[in-house]
């Protein structure tokens, strides 16, 4: 065997393309090349972020294909000196080792599991998001998911590069065009069909905000906006049954939308105070919430935080964090400022800087709240890694609009502004408006009119009804730009038999219905069950005192079959069935149960590149000290 | 000649990183009247009246008082040297001491209209209408300019979640200098740090309550404002008492009995003195007359008297902080400082070259004195680390191992350097090209070995506390950037593409992908996971040196093209 191998070997090293493969002059290039192509990767990573670096080079072909390279040549290198003589044995051992360090990320690469799982304290998950996407429908009464998984990649994709999606689920949704990154419009247009849904576009204007909204029977026709209920209803009983109403949602598809909780962000750490001067508006203080917290004390007036809001909304005249995490982000603050024994109640909202309970300002001074405004934007402690797969929520939960926030600031009460549309008379909507049960006042408006409200000065315009309105979604293929989030994908779906294609972006559900049945087509990141759930009993950050720069967090979690209790932490991960659960990062929102961000992990090619490494490590250290003076002297000694 | 020119770029660099001393303590700029005459009092005159009242505080007892800021208590010593360096941009000054200058901001009348705020970006001086070339300007200058307006839109722009530029950054520091500033004179800043009981309370039991430590302090500096000097030493004296006997987060409690520890690690500075010493050292070998006189056993002990102190301020830094050196950019560079005069006792005691010594000597000097001159860029904070550093076991393994393979290159970089000089002054002998040709070629080797061994470290680190391996993070990729580069380099010595010479002039370029990967990605590319080391500045500092790196190269390649190769 011996002896075969050597004779291989000597034919080989005759061999010219062995030769050149084997050599050290092939190796000083394909390591320049490397250098080149993995600081382009980090210039990259700065521009845009890790996915995108990962997608544009890390994950691509050309570059797994120069690492492969190097792995041949280093493997032929050492072949080509066999057999290897005593003096050989720091190259023999290095040279190994790269190559098991190799094969060991390339098993992980491919067998490997990396997703994160997310929790709300007092919930159970067990579902792992991944980062590669996944399209897929499934039938209303089915209990599967038929699905295709593919990688996300850089460049758009058109019909003809999906035949490996369509083959498997064409033959009910096809998927006609990829984007990886689109930038989507919303909106309403009429449509022929004037028994179709009725959508109303206005506004509300006052000193303090000035928005443009619509409601749509289908879409959003009741629109909660803080204290207002924004109601539209279609007075004519007999209105059509439409077709396409939504199918109740069953149980699987609720899975699938789980995704919400990704629409996370950390509000709080930057949220801050400005008090002003109110004569010369001048800023005299800069605070933030843990100052506030504590309590200040300025020219003479003490100023304490009664409670800060993330999304506030008022009910039953006060108010009151929003409890669900889908509505409308509407950071508050409410403050108590006492100068002697005067006492005056201020309440700040983040998103209208100017507005004020008392406009005059209070003992001389004027408060801006300056508030990180609730956005879909991962916001991830620093230190920590970024969670691979989606940054981008649910677009559904687009509870979003300005508006609602405004509306948190108008007055305090149960106040109801019904829109009242009628198909006998499609020119005008009558508008009611409703203060804690009693209707106090009532106006038919056509389009382009103006309702001067008794609410504080709140103008309504009616900008157009349309009997037969149909919501519309425009997708255009953008490029990320640098220092921006990336945008989400999107895929262009024509469910078959059915004319027009819907577009799903990142997360999206959507029902269809083919022949007669009825089911939805999903598009989000793919995703694993674990064998298990954890229950998340509770989360705890401790801060170095006084900041707001967390020393340690962790999570106290209950696994769903042995019902035993551990304790994740940083650098104290919890193991189960194969997986490794991290603690990676959290998410915090004032008056809301805190979500524990848990990265898990399977890796089977964890103790090949552990082995690996220690050959190398053992290799280099052999080959440095045989080339010692002190080794080679006694070397020669012998010899002698 | 050959001692000749070793004395010259000797003399040349003192000079150099004197005169950059010199500049962090160099008198303001003369004022300008025609700014002041529209306030109460002169910007001479407030200067004058603010200095005068500084001189009079006594601070040996008020400066171990303890404080809270950023996350750990401090002396107020600390404390102040911190502040005053933010605001005025050095330790020191106007012949006062930092605690005197902080109490002046504070508590004089005249302190607000005299000029201690440093504008650091010169295109902002002339878009506030200040000119060019005056440096310090007045709280009330800077109140009546239009840096909040120029602020204020930053701030929001930050707040909508868009990236600062470097214009955005100059503004939103120069504000944040002039509010403290504010905060300071307004009596609010002193309070609040020195009072920290409320960590420990509930949040009911603290709203608006009165303590006696904060109205202590607000006693002093009452006190101080009067100019009762008298009452003022005698308050803080009490003052210094209650500030270590309030309650206090368990997390906070073994500082207070190392104020007085750290107190005297700054006043002494235990590495501006390794620096001091390792430059003597490297001018007594470098010169032939006195390296002639110089007995091997000598310079084992300059290698001794070197290392002792940067030895105890290690020591030092450990025990007030709790964790391994080496937690941030300053940290590091005296690591590596260190590891180049370790690294360079064992070179000497297998070759006894006391010229290489020297010129090792030079590089660590250099080092420590750059480290301990520029506390804008490296700041010697010992703020506390964040979350995921908190292991010291990872901490003291991978990121030492890290920076002192960084080391060993830095002496390859050095023996890089020196020859390229002497290339172009046609002063290198073939018998010392062949010794530096060796101790390099062990270095890169050893270097080689510390960073691959590193690297691994932070590996199995990540996959312990993130769960993957490798993740083509930039930090990391980085670090096998450099390692690759230097191996690349041991590649192409093997099967002979450089020249002993040529190997030696690469290690310089080589070491310009160290730089990157120590210093460009935590302050050029900001980006990745390894994201606690996050600052900026220093860049002009960098860009100088890679491109005087650059030149040399450059000058010395068309020397060996043009004049003919030397050995």
């Amino acid at each position: 065997m011996h002896q075969f191998i050597i004779a291989t070997i000597a034919k080989w090293n005759q061999n010219i393309f062995f030769k050149y493969i084997s050599s050290v002059k092939l190796a000083v290039p394909v390591m320049i090349a490397l250098i080149i192509a993995v600081s382009v990767g980090t210039v990259l990573e700065s521009m845009h972020n890790a996915e995108y670096a990962k997608l544009a080079l890390y994950n691509a072909t050309w570059f797994n294909a120069l690492l492969l390279l190097l792995g041949l040549n280093v493997f032929a290198a050492m072949m080509s000196r066999y057999p290897w003589k005593l003096y050989q044995t720091g190259f023999v051992m290095t040279h190994i080792g790269i190559i098991i360090v190799l094969i060991g990320s390339w098993v992980t690469k491919i067998y490997g599991v990396d997703g994160s799982l997310q929790v709300q304290e007092g919930q159970s998950q067990n579902m792992v998001t991944l980062p590669r996407l996944m399209v897929g429908y499934q039938f209303d009464g089915s209990s599967t998911l038929s699905s295709v998984v593919f990688d996300k990649t850089l460049f758009e994709k058109s019909e003809n590069q999906l035949d490996f999606i369509n083959d498997k689920i064409g033959h009910v949704v096809k998927v006609e065009r990829f984007v990886p990154f689109a930038e989507i419009e919303k909106g309403f247009a009429t449509s022929q069909d004037s028994n179709g849904p009725v959508g109303i576009s206005f506004g509300l204007k006052s000193q303090f905000f000035d928005v443009k909204e619509w409601l749509h029977s289908e879409e959003n026709p009741v629109f909660q906006m803080g204290p207002a209920t924004l109601k539209l209803i279609i007075d004519d009983s007999e209105m059509p049954k439409n077709p396409t109403k939504p199918a109740p949602v069953n149980k699987k598809k609720e899975k699938a939308k789980r995704p919400d909780l990704q629409t996370r962000n950390i509000a709080q750490a930057e949220n801050t105070l400005l008090v002003l001067d109110q004569k010369t508006g001048k800023e005299l203080r800069k605070l933030n919430l843990t100052e506030l917290k504590k309590g200040i004390s300025q020219n003479g007036v003490n100023i304490r935080l009664v409670k800060s809001y993330s999304r506030a909304i008022v009910a039953e005249n006060k108010m009151v964090e929003n409890e669900d995490p889908a509505g409308a982000p509407n950071p508050a603050l409410e403050l108590s400022i006492e100068k002697g024994n005067e006492k005056v109640r201020e309440v700040l909202y983040g998103k209208f800087p100017s507005f004020s309970l008392n406009k005059d300002g209070v003992f001389g001074l004027s408060f801006k709240y300056m508030a990180g405004v609730a956005t879909s934007d991962t916001v991830l402690p620093s230190g920590h890694p970024k969670i691979d797969g989606p940054t981008t929520p649910v677009v559904a939960a687009d509870g979003q609009s300005p508006m609602q926030a405004a509306a948190a600031s108008i007055v305090p009460g149960e106040n109801i502004i019904e829109f009242h549309a009628n198909r006998k008379d499609p020119s005008q909507v009558r508008i009611v408006l409703i203060k804690k049960g009693e209707k106090i006042a009532e106006r038919s408006m056509k389009e382009g009119d103006i309702f001067q409200t008794p609410w504080m000065g709140m103008q309504l315009f009616i900008g157009a009804i349309n009997f037969g309105s149909e919501k519309q979604v425009d997708v255009r293929a953008v490029r990320p730009k640098p220092g921006k989030n990336l945008p989400p994908s999107a895929v262009f779906v024509k469910p078959l038999g059915q004319e027009k294609g819907v577009w799903l972006s990142q997360g999206e559900v959507k029902n269809f219905s083919v022949s007669g049945r009825n089911g939805y087509v999903v598009f989000a990141n793919e995703s694993v069950q674990l064998p298990f759930e954890l229950k998340l009993d509770k989360f705890t950050k401790k801060d170095y005192p006084g900041t707001e720069t967390p020393y340690s967090y962790e999570s106290l979690v209950t696994h769903s079959r042995t019902n035993e209790q551990t304790l994740i932490s940083m650098n104290e991960p919890l193991k189960s069935d194969g997986y490794t659960l991290y603690q990676a990062s959290y998410a915090l929102n004032p008056g809301q149960a805190p979500v524990s961000i848990l990265s898990v992990n399977q890796d089977p090619g964890r103790a090949i590149k552990y082995l690996g490494s220690l050959i190398l490590c053992l290799g280099i250290a052999t080959f440095t000290l045989m080339r010692s003076r002190v080794y080679k002297n006694r070397q020669n000694r012998k010899i002698v | 000649m050959n001692q000749l020119l070793n004395f010259l770029v000797t003399v040349s660099i003192f000079i150099c990183s004197f005169n950059l001393c010199y500049a962090q303590v160099s008198p303001e700029a003369v004022q300008n009247p025609a700014q002041s005459q529209s306030q109460p009092l002169t910007a001479e005159r407030a200067l004058d009246e603010s200095i005068q009242f500084g001189k009079q505080i006594k601070i040996d007892k008020i400066r171990t008082a303890a404080m809270t800021q950023n996350g750990r208590v401090k002396p107020f010593a600390t404390f102040s040297r911190e502040t005053v360096l933010f605001i005025t941009g050095k330790f020191k000054g106007w012949g006062l001491s930092p605690e005197q200058l902080y109490l002046t901001f504070s508590a004089s009348e005249a302190a607000p209209y005299a000029p201690f705020i440093e504008i650091r970006d010169v295109a902002l001086r002339k878009k506030l209408g200040f000119t060019a070339d005056k440096k310090y300007f007045s709280l009330a200058d800077l109140e009546s300019s239009q840096l909040e307006k120029l602020a204020m839109p930053i701030f929001q722009k930050e707040q909508d979640g868009n990236k600062l530029d470097e214009n955005d950054k100059k503004v939103t520091e120069a504000f944040s200098q002039m509010n403290v500033f504010r905060q300071i004179a307004l009596k609010d800043h002193f309070p609040a740090a020195i009072d920290f009981s409320w960590l420990e309370k509930k949040p009911e039991q603290i709203v608006s309550e009165k303590n006696e430590i904060s109205q202590t302090a607000s006693r002093y500096l009452e006190a101080l404002k009067r100019k009762d000097f008298q009452f003022a030493y005698a308050t803080s004296e009490k003052l210094n008492e209650i500030s270590k006997s309030q309650p206090t987060p368990d997390l906070f409690r073994h500082a207070l009995n190392k104020i007085d520890v750290e107190v005297w690690f700054f006043d002494y500075r235990p590495f501006l003195l390794a620096s001091v010493v390792s430059l003597i050292a490297a001018l007594l070998l470098l010169l032939d007359v006195t390296r002639n006189k110089i007995s091997v056993r000598s310079v084992f002990w300059l290698f001794g008297l070197t290392m002792a102190p940067t030895i105890i301020g290690l020591v030092l830094r450990v025990y007030i902080t709790r964790f391994a050196p080496i937690t941030n950019m300053y940290g590091t560079m005296i690591w590596v400082a260190f590891g180049v005069t370790l690294f360079s006792l064992i070179l000497f005691s297998l070759y006894k070259n006391a010229v290489m010594s020297g010129f090792m000597f030079l590089g660590s000097g250099l080092i420590l004195l750059l480290t301990e001159n520029i506390p804008l860029v490296l700041s010697p904070d010992m703020d506390p680390i964040v979350a995921v550093l908190r292991s010291n076991f990872w901490l003291a393994t991978h990121v030492t191992t890290i920076t002192i393979s960084y080391a060993a290159f830095t002496i390859a970089m050095i023996l890089g350097n020196v020859t390229l000089v002497k290339v172009l002054f046609n002063r290198m002998e073939s018998k010392q090209i062949q010794d530096f040709y060796h101790y390099a070629y062990r270095m890169v080797q050893l270097g080689c070995f510390l960073l691959t061994v590193g690297i691994i470290l932070g590996g199995i680190w990540a996959d312990y506390s993130w769960g993957r391996f490798w993740g083509w993070d930039p930090k990391e990729t980085w670090a096998l950037i450099a390692d690759l580069g230097f191996i690349a380099l041991l590649h192409a010595r093997y099967i002979g593409w450089v020249t002993p010479i040529s190997f030696l002039s690469w290690l310089p370029v080589a070491y310009l992908l160290v730089v990157m990967a120590w210093y460009g990605v935590n302050f050029i590319l900001a980006a990745g996971l390894h994201s606690y080391g996050f600052s900026s500045g220093g860049a002009s500092a960098v860009a100088i040196f890679v491109s005087a790196q650059l030149l040399l190269i450059g000058l010395s390649m068309l020397r060996r093209k043009y004049f003919g190769r030397v050995a």
